[in-house]
């Protein structure tokens, strides 16, 4: 354990959140790789005892500037679980459009700004678009029709407010819904654009051998499902989340870190919903997959980028679906008698699976909640594919090697904290290991 | 002349990230925009003729408490050698970045930051940021009557 070495490199920028990337190498055999991540989503369970379950849909949306309808989706889920009120069909389809835009807002960010200047050669989003101005304007407009219809939904972009248990505070009509049709079809033929690019980008070659967990559902998985699919694993209720999966805090991180009980590291997301739904996707999206002659199932996280310019497609033309069928809800909204019980839920956010439980009581206070963001079931699977990628990284020179693991990161689109700030990246090289 | 738009930034949820709401509480005005972190969405919300003052938390390692006031223009310039200057991963300076690399124009304004030193989950301003509180909305103010 000699000439031991520390190097700290610069902020980690283009994921969301705060956390930091400890790797330890001893000779040319990787000691430990750490994912340190600071999690919103441990306050917030503290912060909602007490509260009325009728605020949780609200107080949620505060954990992540970037997903917060995934978060109010899988707190209505659980709620109405607990006061056994499933929504109406009418209700579950606006959801799945308010959550279309959530999709598309997050993919398009990721896919366009923080994921392809790594496969263009640029260390920013800024960079590239003074190169690449075409394509980073389409990733903006496909973005912002997103968003038109968070807007149009939940009334304000950044946290919608109209999400409530039992339904939406009001629906809007057909008339509204209409304005958004024009937007929405001219980024559906960019989205399918998109696909054909992203199939044609250079990519460091990966091949995990990756236990894929995603909602089971009897569509392509968004705001509904029952199940939980683990891939070589069958299907479990989700109420059986705690039988499947163990949390274990550790020391140096906020998060949970969420396994199978058995140990092995498991992957949720959009390459996990590909593998267990392929045969749901939107024919549109269906149809720019099969072109790009991408090898399935993807197991190369570098390729996600190709299966989220997929679920842009899916989420597209999805949306337009269900504004060609759209029935409003009347009333909007149900209000169920409240319950001493617990309730399960989980939805597919753009990153993956979020479970979410609460214990309410009587009087519809919320006794205990608990909430399962898909970073953190994700990030020992990370963690395991930097140990893989160890013997590449360590033939790199630390530059490059640095790059390569902030990519890996970053190709998992992790939401590090929910709550704020950057991932600083540490890569210690011990004994031989030189820079 | 157009009206002055005010775009207050942060996470209300996250200590010190929620100064520019706190700013908002105060000016008490309904068209003050609570913007959330857009990331580059920002672009959208600056579309436009109107000035713009943006109000946000910073984290650029000054002391709790520091005021920080750039021209819009300046704060662009600022991602380049601070890129931390916001407390958001792509923040209102790195937005602004993307905007001039698009070719699009940096709408006139200012922007006014008060720098803070807690950003952990909490509704609570640390007490250096409360202390502040009162100069960052007079400053907010004093922004707002010269862009008017």
């Amino acid at each position: 354990m000699t000439d031991e070495r520390t190097y700290k490199v610069d902020l980690m920028t283009r994921v969301e959140g705060e956390g930091r990337f400890h790797l330890i190498v001893d000779g040319d055999e990787v000691v430990e790789a750490q994912l340190s991540i600071f999690e919103a989503p441990r306050f917030f369970e503290a912060f909602l005892r007490g509260r009325s379950l009728h605020e949780v849909p609200d107080i949620v949306a505060r954990i992540c500037g970037i997903c917060p309808v995934a978060y109010q989706m899988s707190a209505v889920r659980a709620l109405e679980d607990a006061l056994t009120s499933p929504p109406s069909l009418s209700i579950r389809a606006l959801r799945r459009l308010l959550y279309c835009g959530e999709w598309i807002e997050s993919h398009a960010l990721h896919v366009f700004l923080l994921h392809a200047p790594d496969y263009l050669g640029y260390e920013s989003a800024m960079a590239m678009a003074a190169d690449h101005k075409a394509i980073v304007e389409r990733g903006l407009r496909m973005k912002k029709a997103g968003n038109a219809l968070i807007e149009l939904l939940g009334g304000r972009a950044i946290h919608p407010v109209s999400v409530r248990v039992g339904g939406f505070t009001r629906a809007p009509s057909r008339t509204e819904l209409e304005t958004l049709r024009t937007q929405l079809e001219e980024a559906l033929e960019e989205a399918i654009e998109t696909v054909a690019w992203t199939a044609t980008l250079t990519v460091p070659e990966q091949d995990n051998d990756y236990v894929f967990v995603a909602l089971d559902s009897e569509a392509y998985p968004m705001e509904w499902g029952d199940g939980l699919a683990v891939s070589g694993r069958g299907t479990h209720p989700v109420k059986a989340f705690d039988d499947l999966f163990e949390e274990e805090h550790l020391e140096r991180s906020n998060a949970l870190y969420c396994r199978l009980k058995d140990g092995t590291p498991y992957l949720c997301g959009p390459m996990a919903r590909l593998y267990h739904h392929r045969d749901k996707l939107h024919p549109a999206a269906e149809k720019a997959l099969a072109a790009t002659g991408l090898g399935l199932p993807v197991r190369n996280p570098f390729r996600s980028i190709v299966v989220r310019a997929v679920e842009l497609v899916h989420a597209f033309a999805e949306a337009l679906r269900i504004l060609d069928d759209y029935d409003r809800p009347e009333p909007p909204f149900v209000d169920a008698p409240v319950r001493d019980a617990i309730g399960h839920g989980a939805t597919e956010a753009p990153r993956g699976l979020l479970y979410h439980r609460y214990a309410i009581d009587d009087e519809g206070l919320v006794t205990d909640a608990r909430i399962v963001p898909p970073t953190s079931q994700n990030q020992a699977r990370i963690e395991a594919d930097l140990v893989a990628a160890a013997p590449e990284l360590l033939a790199l020179d630390h530059d490059a090697a640095t790059i390569r693991c902030e990519q890996l990161i970053r190709a998992y689109d992790p939401c590090i904290s929910c709550a704020t700030h950057f991932l600083r990246f540490d890569l210690e090289r011990r004994g031989d290991g030189d820079a | 002349m157009s009206a002055v738009r005010v775009l207050c930034l942060g996470n209300p949820h996250a200590s010190d990230d929620g100064a520019a709401f706190a700013v908002a509480d105060a000016l008490a005005d309904p068209s003050v925009v609570r913007a959330g972190r857009p990331g580059p969405g920002l672009l959208d919300l600056l579309e436009g003729d109107a000035p713009v003052v943006l109000v946000d938390a910073t984290r650029t390692g000054a002391p709790a408490g520091t005021l920080h006031r750039l021209d819009l223009a300046a704060l662009a310039g600022a991602s380049v050698a601070q890129p931390n200057v916001s407390s958001h991963g792509f923040g209102p300076a790195e937005a602004l970045q993307l905007g001039q690399a698009l070719g699009r124009p940096t709408p006139r304004g200012r922007f006014v930051g008060l720098e803070g030193e807690r950003f952990e989950p909490g509704s609570e301003l640390s007490p250096a940021v409360q202390r502040a509180l009162p100069a960052f909305v007079e400053a907010v103010r004093e922004a707002i009557a010269t862009l008017e």
